[in-house]
């Protein structure tokens, strides 16, 4: 009973932000989302999700305003949870001749891999979901044209945002740094789009881990280090062969430096089959070497999408295989169902990541 | 005298060969010629074009789509942004094409990606178009990638058109050759058909319905078929204007991003 006066609560705030954003001409759309879930093998547990991101904004002739939110825990189906809004991104954008600025919560994604990003450190990732969407920080970006082909991208976030908050040993203290200045994080990147059929940039990072370290003392303890970043990307297009090459080193203080490069290529058949391999080799803060190989494909088939997609960890002999089909259920609809079927010894994704079998269907409806 | 009327003659009988070497068929222009007119009817410096895209598929389900196209010819090469804006699951999705290069922007993944020369020959966004043959119709024209030859003069739903067959001047090309109804009057492709490289009808490329914006005219509805999956896209047009000044900067990434 409680949960469903939250969830009404939570619709209610929902419904209230629409009518004001209506009155006030701004633009409104989202996605509502149900779906279910089985975990596998026995004893094949069910579970249900539904959530509803709501985006709102309003764009001026120099300018925009941004809001994103998002309602998850709706569906009846989820055991034991409760709704919660959360905001997403949130910024104001400014359009001057030859820059945009944008203050206030956002992602900024970098990098010319799929997937995995090794320059884009701005926003920590959901480390038991790696591939998943990024968590949006507190930032001023400044982009500034030099001309149609180079720019030069720089970036403050103030408030350090974690993407570990704990470590896995009992008794250890993780210390949070304070909100001062030089805990912020600062990242500066130089870009050519279209340099003589090239895209390249440079990007240098000054900032906190998002993983705590520990560190051997008495008592010991776990800290955010301090760390420099230098990384590099490039996209080209060979004929009908897309390539790309990321990669990022990083110096952190107190600490061998580690260092992460993806190269990869796509290539479509004349059926419209697409298909996609990347290589990933890793040093990771540990000290530890990892190689994993990408590979995906994709076709429609009409209006429908049909993709599989293969990690494979060379270094710790596991894999995750990913089949999922997409049906146009009708303009804005789909029905979306796969699988997630994970096999072999070792970790995939680090030692965080949580692998579960699991079929999967979700409906997916977009206003 | 007599010499005189030989040889006079013998040079209109010279013209005569000169020009049938230049018009395949008494009274209709050289190919080369029609071709080139085609072109200029379906060429502007710049274009602005809202439309409605149907996709249909071989089992009847229809999905609509709302997009809107900016084109324009520059010292850089031919200049094409799309941007759909309906219905809300590919609203924001944009396509910008400069020169060789083309990006896709997706908003779930908040940046600009390169792509490669595949995806020119893969269908726009589910349609039965391909990139390229959108680049010729918008803003490229056939001339540059096609040799044609005048086949004959013909009828099609009322109009006196004029038969082409394209020959690709490249090897490399998708289709084996294409055959174009030219019309008589506006220099428009009232239909197109495309062979695959195996040689067989692979699509037909109808346009049932003009209309005219100022001095020229435009498709007001173009129909492609599929004739092997038998799935069917129509694009019907809700606005344009020709020749609008359109800044260079339109054909940015910088512009790609910020989405609509």
């Amino acid at each position: 009973m409680a949960n469903y006066k939250k969830v009404v609560a939570v619709v209610l705030v929902l419904l209230g932000i629409t009518a004001a954003s209506v009155q006030a001409q701004v633009e409104i759309s989202g996605v509502l989302e149900t779906g279910l879930s089985v975990d596998f093998p026995a004893p094949y547990k069910l579970g249900g999700k539904t959530g509803l991101e709501l985006a709102l904004r309003r764009l001026f002739p120099s300018g925009g305003v941004f809001l994103g939110l998002a309602a998850a825990g709706l569906g009846p189906a989820e055991n034991g949870g409760s709704p919660q809004l959360t905001l997403d991104e949130a910024y104001i954008d400014y359009y001057g001749a030859d820059f945009d600025f944008r203050l206030g919560r956002q992602r900024i994604l970098w990098g010319s891999a799929l997937e995995l990003n090794p320059t884009s450190v701005l926003n920590p990732a959901d480390v038991k979901d790696p591939l998943g969407a990024k968590m949006p920080i507190y930032a001023a970006k400044l982009d500034y044209y030099l001309d149609g082909v180079w720019s030069v991208t720089g970036v403050y976030a103030p408030f350090f945002t974690p993407a570990v908050t704990e470590v896995p040993l009992p008794g250890i203290e993780v210390q949070m740094p304070g909100p001062v200045f030089e805990n912020g994080s600062a990242a500066i990147r130089l870009s050519a789009l279209g340099l003589g059929g090239f895209d390249l940039a440079a990007t240098y990072f000054y900032g906190l881990e998002q993983v705590p370290t520990l560190v051997q003392a008495v008592p010991p303890y776990a800290h955010y280090r301090p760390s420099h970043m230098v990384g590099l990307d490039l996209a080209a297009a060979f004929g009908d062969v897309g390539v790309w090459l990321e990669a990022a080193y990083t110096l952190p203080q107190g600490g061998a430096n580690y260092y992460e490069a993806v190269v990869g290529a796509d290539y479509g058949l004349k059926n419209g089959l697409v298909l996609m391999g990347q290589y990933v080799h890793e040093k990771n803060k540990l000290g530890e070497m990892n190689n994993l190989i990408i590979l995906g494909a994709n076709r429609n088939f009409g209006l429908h999408e049909g993709r599989v997609g293969l990690v494979y960890n060379l270094t710790e002999k596991s894999y995750m295989f990913r089949p999922e089909v997409s049906f146009s259920l009708w303009d804005a609809a789909r029905l979306v169902a796969g699988a997630n079927y994970f096999g072999g010894e070792g970790s995939l994704l680090g030692p965080l990541f949580a692998p579960e079998n699991q079929l999967y269907a979700k409906l997916r409806f977009s206003f | 005298m007599r010499k005189t009327n030989l040889f006079s003659f013998g040079v209109l009988f010279a013209l005569f060969l000169l020009l049938a070497v230049n018009t395949t068929v008494w009274g209709a222009p050289a190919a080369g010629e029609i071709l080139n007119r085609v072109d200029g009817a379906m060429a502007a410096k710049s274009k602005i074009m809202k439309q409605k895209m149907t996709l249909i598929a071989a089992n009847g389900q229809e999905r609509t789509r709302e997009l809107q196209m900016w084109n324009k010819k520059t010292a850089a090469g031919d200049q094409m942004l799309a941007r759909f804006l309906a219905p809300a699951d590919v609203r924001g999705t944009g396509i910008l094409m400069s020169g060789e290069d083309m990006w896709l922007y997706l908003p779930a993944l908040g940046r600009a990606r390169r792509v490669a020369g595949h995806a020119k020959k893969g269908n726009f966004m589910g349609s039965d178009l391909s990139y390229d043959d959108l680049e010729q119709l918008a803003t490229k024209g056939f001339s540059e990638e096609y040799s044609p030859e005048f086949l004959r003069e013909d009828e099609l739903n009322g109009a006196a058109v004029y038969v082409l067959k394209l020959q690709p001047l490249e090897a490399e090309g998708d289709y084996s050759f294409l055959k174009m109804w030219v019309d008589k009057e506006v220099w428009l492709p009232r239909q197109i058909e495309y062979y695959d490289l195996a040689g067989k009808l692979l699509k037909v490329l109808s346009s049932p319905e003009l209309m005219a914006v100022g001095e020229r005219y435009v498709a007001r509805r173009m129909v492609v078929e599929n004739r092997q999956s038998g799935s069917k896209t129509s694009l019907d047009v809700i606005e344009v204007s020709f020749d609008t000044v359109i800044d260079d900067s339109l054909f940015t990434t910088r512009s790609l991003e910020r989405g609509l």
